[in-house]
C-alpha cells in the first residue's frame, strides 16, 4: 500500500513536469484541490473510488508515463540503499549518462555528448527549481563541489533532452532537479558519520520538524575531508622545465568540504539558504601544473518564495533569490611557464520569477511566467605572481536577461494529449532566442503509452568563453548561442503488475557548439535506450537500462570524443535477512571510446555493493559500501590526457536519529 | 542523410501540430467528451480514510493516560511511520480540518517514543526499499499495548497481531478490516457505520 502511495504520488509529480512546473511547487496545489474534495467525502463514497491497482508494487519509472520528456526519478531511499556519495554517483545509474572524473570536477556525458573543458555547462542543475549553474562558467556541479549533502536529498529528477523551453540557457541536453528534504522528513535530529576512503571522514548534524501550527524548518551542517590518492607521476615537462627530476608529491588529491543548508516554510511562504565550499587539491599530471595546486569553489544562495490561490483553479507564485559564486585557484601551470598563477572568479546574481498556473476542466492547463536575472557582478582575474606582465586583463562586467515563457497542455481526446510550450530569452549581451517544445502523448492502451517529442534548446556563451583565461586565447566578439534540436519517440509498457519496460529512440542535432572559443562544431546524435524495471512484492527492486548511441562530430566527420557507443546499467536491491538488512548492488558498463587527444580508452565494467542495516539497534542504522569491488582499472578522458580511476574503496556509515 | 531525416521528422511533427490545433480549436464538445482523467493516488485516498475514521471514532476520556485532546485547541495527533507520501497527503488533507472542534496535527514517527502521544498511528510494513523508518511493527504495537491509539497498517496479519485497522486493496478499491475486540479493549469506540463497512482481509 505504501508502495502504491509512492507510485501514484510520483505520477502526479510527473504530470507537473508536463506542465513545465517544478513539481515541488505545483504538487501542493494539485493535492490541495484533491485533498479538499476527498476530505468532504464520506467513507461509503470513498470506497467506491477507483484507486490505481498496484497490488503491492511501485513502478516509479512507469509513474512518469505522462511526462513529455524522458524522466528518471531517484529518491532518498536509492541514495541510502546504494550508498551514493555524490550527485554524480546517482547520475551514473541513469540511462544515457556516463560520468568522467578528473579528480577536480566531474563531468556529465549525456546521450553521447561531453567535451573537454565543458564544465557541465550543457546540463542544468537545479535545487527546488533554482538554477545552480553559475553565470561565469555555467558549471553544473555534480561532484563534491555540489553544495548540498546527498544525505539531504529527498528526490532527484533527471530529465533527458532539451529543457530550454522551461529552464532557459544550459538546459541543453538535459536538466537535473534536486528536491531537498524538509522538516517533516527529519522530525527531530539526526547525526551521521562516515568513515572510509573518499570521503575519509564525513560528519553531518541535522535538525528539523513541523510544528502543530504548520511551521516547518530544517537546518543541517556537513563537514567532510578526504586525503585521496598519492602515487601520481609528475608531469615530465615540469621536471624538465624546473630541473628537478627527483621531486616528490606529498598530497595532491585531497578534498575538504563544508556545507550548510536551511529551509523554513509556513503556509504559502518558503525560504531557503544553502552554502557549500569545496577545496580541492588538483592533480599535477592532469592539469600540467606544479604539485601543490589547489582550488576552492564556493557557492551560496538565499531565496524566498510566496504562492497562493488567486482563483479556485489558479495559483500565482513569486520567487526572488540572490546567488553567490566564488572560485579561487592556485596553480603553477605549464602554460604560464610554471609561474605561480592565481585565477579567481566571482559572481553575484539576483533572480526573480513570477508564475501563473491555471487548470481547466477536462484536464487542460495553462502556465504563464517570466524570469528575470540580473548578474550584478561577473568578475574574473588571472594573476601571474612571478611575472605580473603576463597576468590576464581583469574582467568586471554585469549582465541580465528577461525570459517570458508559456506552456499549454491540452487533452485532445481522452487518451491523447498535446503539450505546447515555449520560452523567449532576451540577454543584455545581445542574444535573443525562442525555444519551443512540444509533445504528443497517447495512452494507446491501459498498459502502453507512446510519446512523440520535439524540443529545442540553446546555451549562451559563458563569461569564460567571452573572455578566455587560456594562455594565448583572445576574446571572440562573434560568439553566438549554441543551438540544439531533438526528436524523440518513447514507448512505455507495463508488462505485468511488477514489470515495466520503456524504449526511446532519439535524434539530436547541435549547431555552433563552442569549442576553443569559437562556434566551430556541429554534433549529431542518434540513439536508443531500453529500460526494464521491476519492484517485486518481496521487496526486490530492479532497474536496468541499455543504451546504444552514435555521436558524430560533423565538423571533422568523425566519431565524437569520449562518446561510448554502448552503456549498460543494472541496479538491484533486495532484503537479505529479515526485514532489516538490505543488500544493494550496481553494475555499470561503458564501451570503448576515444579520449580528447584521439587515442582509445578501453571499455570497463564496475560494480558497487552496499549492505545496510536499519535499525541496527534502536534509532541507530548503519551501512557499509564497497565501491569498485573487483578493483577494476580503467582510464577516463581528461581535458588534455587521461587518468586512471580510483581503486576499490570502502565507506562505513553510521546514522542516529534523536 | 541527417538533413533528410530531420526534414521528414519536422514535416511529421508539423502535421501533428496542425492536427492538434485543429482539433483543439474545433469544438468545446470534443473537450467536454474528454473526461478529466481521475488519477486517484493511493496516499490521498488513504488519508481520506484516516480522516473519516477519526470522525467516527471516540477516544476514552483520559483513559490509559492518553486523553482525548484536553483543550479545544489541542489537536488530534496522527503519526505516520515509514511512508513519506502518506505523510504529505495527511498534512495536505488535514489542513484547516477540525474534528469535534479539534485541529489535526500530523507527525512523522521516528521511534516508539513518539507513539504514545498519537491518537492515530499509521505503521508502514517493514522491509520495503522505501520504508526509511527504523521502527518495526511488533515493537510499535508492544509500545502501544493498552494505550488507546487507532493503529493502521497494510501489513498482512496486522489485526491478528494487535493492530486495529488493516488496509488492503481489492481490485481497484481500498478496503479495511477492523479488529473490533482490540478496539474495544483499548477503549476506542468505533462507530457501527464503520464496522458495517469493514470486511475480512485476505489471508496473508
Amino acid at each position: 500500500m505504501h508502495q502504491a502511495a509512492r507510485y501514484l504520488r510520483l505520477r502526479i509529480h510527473a504530470n507537473h513536469l508536463v506542465l513545465g512546473i517544478f513539481p515541488f511547487l505545483a504538487a501542493p496545489y494539485a493535492f490541495a484541490e484533491t485533498a479538499d474534495k476527498l476530505a468532504s467525502l464520506e467513507l461509503e463514497k470513498l470506497m467506491e473510488l477507483p484507486v490505481e491497482t498496484v497490488s503491492g508494487v511501485s513502478k516509479y519509472e512507469q509513474s512518469i508515463r505522462q511526462a513529455p520528456a524522458s524522466v528518471t526519478v531517484l529518491t532518498a531511499a536509492d541514495i541510502r540503499n546504494y550508498g551514493w556519495r555524490t550527485l554524480s554517483d546517482a547520475l551514473r545509474t541513469a540511462p544515457g549518462f556516463h560520468i568522467r572524473n578528473d579528480r577536480f570536477y566531474e563531468y556529465v556525458g549525456n546521450r553521447g555528448y561531453t567535451r573537454a573543458y565543458d564544465y557541465n555547462s550543457r546540463t542544468l542543475v537545479l535545487i527546488n527549481g533554482h538554477r545552480i549553474n553559475d553565470p561565469i562558467y555555467q558549471l553544473g556541479a555534480i561532484g563534491t563541489d555540489f553544495l548540498l549533502d546527498p544525505d539531504l536529498i529527498e528526490r532527484i529528477e533527471i530529465i533527458r533532452g532539451p529543457g530550454s523551453s522551461v529552464y532557459g540557457s544550459s538546459a541543453f541536453y538535459g536538466a537535473v532537479n534536486i528536491i531537498p528534504k524538509k522538516g517533516r522528513d527529519l522530525a527531530g535530529g539526526q547525526a551521521a558519520l562516515a568513515l572510509g576512503s573518499s570521503p575519509d571522514t564525513k560528519g553531518r548534524v541535522s535538525y528539523g520538524d513541523r510544528t502543530p501550527s504548520g511551521v516547518e524548518y530544517l537546518i543541517s551542517a556537513t563537514v567532510a575531508d578526504s586525503h585521496g590518492e598519492s602515487d601520481f607521476a609528475l608531469p615530465d615537462s615540469w621536471r624538465t622545465a624546473t630541473g628537478r627530476p627527483d621531486a616528490k608529491i606529498s598530497s595532491e588529491d585531497g578534498t575538504r568540504q563544508q556545507q550548510l543548508y536551511a529551509h523554513a516554510s509556513y503556509r504559502g511562504f518558503e525560504t531557503e539558504a544553502a552554502y557549500g565550499r569545496r577545496e580541492k587539491d588538483v592533480l599535477p599530471n592532469v592539469y600540467n601544473t606544479y604539485p601543490g595546486a589547489h582550488a576552492a569553489d564556493t557557492r551560496a544562495y538565499w531565496l524566498a518564495r510566496a504562492s497562493g490561490h488567486v482563483q479556485p483553479d489558479a495559483t500565482l507564485e513569486a520567487k526572488t533569490s540572490i546567488d553567490y559564486y566564488d572560485y579561487d585557484g592556485h596553480f603553477m601551470p605549464e602554460g604560464y611557464g610554471f609561474h605561480r598563477f592565481h585565477p579567481t572568479a566571482s559572481s553575484v546574481s539576483l533572480n526573480h520569477e513570477l508564475r501563473y498556473h491555471q487548470t481547466f476542466t477536462d484536464g487542460h492547463s495553462l502556465l504563464l511566467g517570466t524570469e528575470i536575472q540580473n548578474n550584478l557582478r561577473l568578475k574574473t582575474t588571472g594573476k601571474d605572481l612571478d611575472d605580473p606582465s603576463q597576468s590576464l586583463m581583469p574582467v568586471n562586467v554585469s549582465s541580465s536577461y528577461v525570459s517570458p515563457f508559456a506552456q499549454f497542455d491540452y487533452q485532445l481526446l481522452d487518451p491523447l494529449r498535446i503539450s505546447l510550450g515555449g520560452r523567449y530569452d532576451s540577454y543584455s549581451t545581445g542574444e535573443d532566442r525562442f525555444t519551443p517544445r512540444t509533445g504528443l502523448i497517447w495512452d494507446a492502451t491501459s498498459a502502453t503509452t507512446l510519446k512523440l517529442l520535439y524540443g529545442e534548446s540553446f546555451r549562451v556563451p559563458n563569461l569564460e568563453e567571452r573572455y578566455p583565461t587560456e594562455p594565448g586565447s583572445s576574446a571572440n566578439p562573434n560568439l553566438r548561442p549554441e543551438i540544439n534540436r531533438s526528436w524523440e519517440l518513447v514507448a512505455e509498457h507495463q508488462l505485468s503488475p511488477t514489470w515495466s519496460a520503456d524504449a526511446h529512440v532519439y535524434h539530436t542535432q547541435s549547431f555552433g557548439l563552442i569549442i576553443n572559443y569559437a562556434n566551430s562544431t556541429d554534433y549529431t546524435t542518434t540513439g536508443t535506450e531500453l529500460g526494464l524495471n521491476s519492484y517485486l512484492t518481496n521487496g526486490i527492486l530492479i532497474r536496468t537500462s541499455g543504451t546504444w548511441q552514435n555521436t558524430r562530430d560533423e565538423s571533422t566527420d568523425s566519431h565524437a570524443a569520449d562518446s561510448p557507443h554502448l552503456l549498460g546499467k543494472v541496479n538491484f536491491s533486495a532484503p537479505v535477512y529479515s526485514d532489516w538488512l538490505r543488500a544493494s548492488t550496481e553494475l555499470q558498463y561503458v564501451s570503448k571510446r576515444d579520449d580528447f587527444t584521439g587515442s582509445e580508452l578501453g571499455e570497463y565494467l564496475t560494480a558497487n555493493l552496499t549492505l545496510r542495516a536499519a535499525p541496527l539497534w534502536r534509532s541507530w542504522s548503519a551501512s557499509i559500501s564497497l565501491y569498485n569491488i573487483a578493483d577494476a582499472h580503467w582510464s577516463e578522458a581528461t581535458n588534455a590526457s587521461r587518468i586512471t580511476t580510483p581503486p576499490r574503496s570502502a565507506v562505513l556509515r553510521i546514522t542516529r536519529d534523536f | 542523410m541527417h538533413r533528410l531525416r530531420s526534414t521528414f521528422l519536422r514535416s511529421v511533427l508539423q502535421a501533428c501540430l496542425a492536427l492538434g490545433l485543429a482539433v483543439a480549436t474545433q469544438s468545446e464538445a470534443v473537450a467536454q467528451r474528454a473526461p478529466a482523467s481521475a488519477v486517484l493516488d493511493a496516499p490521498s485516498v488513504t488519508a481520506a480514510y484516516i480522516l473519516n475514521f477519526i470522525r467516527f471514532t471516540e477516544w476514552p476520556a483520559a483513559a490509559g493516560g492518553k486523553p482525548v485532546p484536553a483543550t479545544p485547541e489541542a489537536p488530534y495527533v496522527i503519526g505516520v511511520a515509514g511512508n513519506r507520501e502518506l505523510l504529505d497527503a495527511l498534512i495536505q488533507i488535514t489542513e484547516g480540518q477540525r474534528v469535534r472542534g479539534h485541529p489535526l496535527h500530523v507527525i512523522n514517527v521516528k521511534s516508539t517514543d513518539d507513539l504514545p502521544a498519537c491518537h492515530v498511528a499509521y505503521l508502514a510494513p517493514p522491509g520495503g526499499p522505501y520504508n526509511d523508518t527504523t521502527l518495526r511493527i511488533p515493537d510499535a504495537l508492544q509500545a502501544l499495548q493498552g494505550i488507546p491509539v487507532l493503529t493502521f497498517s497494510t501489513a498482512p496479519g496486522f489485526t491478528r497481531s494487535g493492530g486495529v485497522v488493516q488496509l488492503f486493496q481489492e481490485g481497484q478499491h481500498l478496503r479495511f478490516e477492523i479488529a473490533a475486540d482490540t478496539a474495544r479493549s483499548l477503549g476506542l469506540t468505533i462507530h457501527s457505520r464503520l464496522l458495517a463497512l469493514a470486511r475480512p482481509a485476505p489471508a496473508p
